[in-house]
């Protein structure tokens, strides 16, 4: 219940945010950098893919990640 | 004809001009040609030093319908063989562990008892990108994954929006995912000695992942992202293959509580580091991870990219990880035989220690190489249980047109 009360919470505020102009705020021609194929969050997501694979089943710990996926873990 | 060859140009301008205006621009340049297609290949293989050995195979493909919507495609199918430790104790002399199926594993020496395998994996996820308006996408998919003892099927709904002119992105998700579990001769009976005949045909395992996240373009060279992470697992959460044993004595199949609640909060940091005709990426997350089994861990990732001539990069990598033991994780069990144990040594106290580095190579415009290898540590702290190392190697081909 405790976590429920907590998600709705976050959710809540990052939502409110959204109207918040004390967030920085970049002009798109300021982005030319940030458009570039290297700067993408998922550029490597074939070598996350891996690590997800290795980690997952090697440790306790999970979240943060891809979401959904499959499989065990056992062994 | 010299009209004709002006349009073009006229058209680029109204259209970099529009969506300057709009700032839809954060992603992709505003005049460059959009690849329609994405492909991505991957040959991944994980070698743990006398233990087990995975080569699995992946494919991706993205698809652009244009209007900021997409379709993608990925399949998975992983081919798993060697021993992993089966929980019980090194003892001195030979240790034979007969299972319910009536296999015999026999362990030498003060050698650790180990369980051999095979396994081959199949799995198939699809996802849909749409925009609900300007400033809301929503993305949804399905997922399936089979082994002859475990199928999984999962759905989830992610939904974002869009504001500060597109400098920063919320996200808010929600993913299920029903898994039965077959184990090779029936789902041991928790708690019950590792001979025990008495097992059911099959169990159920159902997820739920709740994360919510914020994206920020902070300047010109820098984009940070925060994730909230909430898992709830509820069913049979042990692992069928692990037991516990008595020093001298006999061997009890594992018993995990059947819920688990995990919370993570992950940070993430990319920075353009910008040097002469070249720029360099600096690419550092960290998470904090805690759950209901009173396991803590804190995991940091550190990347960087470096350019090394115009189609060139290597990216070196550590990755640092320390988590707590589970309440009831514990080495050997004494003569009491409690609720729930577990001697997984994925549930101790540990620490991984992973270093490697990639090489990347853009063959043309459309097609780009990598290549990467990684050796992976982990210790325990309990000296007892034998450390762990393995040599991970991956390629990957990615293709745009």
């Amino acid at each position: 219940m405790y976590s429920i009360k907590r998600i709705l919470l976050i959710s809540s505020s990052l939502f409110l945010l959204g109207g918040c102009s004390l967030l920085p705020n970049i002009a798109p021609w300021d982005r030319d950098l940030l458009a570039q194929d290297k700067m993408l969050v998922d550029k490597y997501r074939m070598e996350m893919l891996g690590d997800d694979k290795a980690y997952f089943s090697r440790e306790a710990a999970r979240g943060g990640q891809n979401f959904g996926g499959g499989g065990c873990g056992c062994n | 004809m010299q009209l004709n060859s002006k349009k073009p140009l006229i058209k680029n301008a109204l259209r970099f001009a529009t969506q300057s205006l709009l700032g839809t621009s954060l992603i992709t340049p505003a005049i460059a040609a959009v690849p329609k297609w994405e492909m991505n290949a991957s040959a991944f293989y994980y070698h743990e030093l006398e233990r087990i050995r995975v080569f699995e195979e992946t494919l991706y493909i993205k698809k652009d319908l244009g209007n900021n919507e997409f379709v993608s495609l990925k399949q998975t199918s992983d081919i798993m063989t060697g021993a992993s430790p089966s929980g019980e104790i090194a003892q001195a002399g030979t240790t034979t562990t007969t299972t319910p199926s009536g296999t015999t594993l026999v362990s030498g020496d003060n050698q650790t008892p180990m369980g051999h395998f095979q396994d081959i994996r199949f799995a198939l996820a699809a996802n849909w990108v749409s925009p609900l308006s300007r400033l809301w996408t929503l993305s949804s998919g399905v997922n399936y994954s089979y082994e002859y003892d475990y199928r999984s099927h999962g759905a989830s709904l992610v939904v974002s929006k869009d504001a500060n002119r597109r400098s920063t992105t919320f996200t808010a998700g929600i993913s299920g995912n029903f898994d039965v579990i077959e184990p090779v001769n029936g789902v041991p009976e928790a708690t019950q000695a590792s001979t025990s005949t008495v097992r059911a045909d099959n169990d159920i395992k159902s997820i739920i992942d709740v994360t919510f996240g914020i994206s920020q373009v902070l300047d010109r060279y820098r984009v940070v992202e925060i994730a909230y992470f909430h898992g709830y697992m509820k069913g049979y959460l042990n692992d069928p293959y692990k037991f516990a044993s008595q020093v001298g004595g006999d061997s009890f199949n594992e018993s995990r509580p059947g819920l688990r609640q995990q919370n993570s909060l992950s940070i993430r940091l990319l920075q353009y580091k910008q040097k002469k005709q070249k720029g360099d990426v600096i690419d550092l997350k960290y998470r904090y991870y805690s759950d209901d089994w009173a396991v803590q861990a804190h995991s940091l990732d550190v990347n960087y990219r470096r350019q090394l001539d115009k189609t060139t990069y290597f990216r070196p990598h550590i990755r640092m990880h320390y988590q707590t033991a589970a309440r009831f994780y514990l080495y050997s069990l004494d003569n009491f035989v409690p609720n729930f144990f577990s001697a997984d040594y994925r549930l101790a106290e540990l620490y991984t220690l992973t270093v490697g580095g990639l090489y990347g190579i853009k063959i043309n415009k459309l097609v780009e190489a990598r290549f990467r290898t990684e050796y992976l540590h982990q210790g325990y702290l309990n000296r007892k249980l034998d450390k762990l190392q393995s040599l991970i190697f991956q390629a990957v081909l990615e293709i745009k047109y």
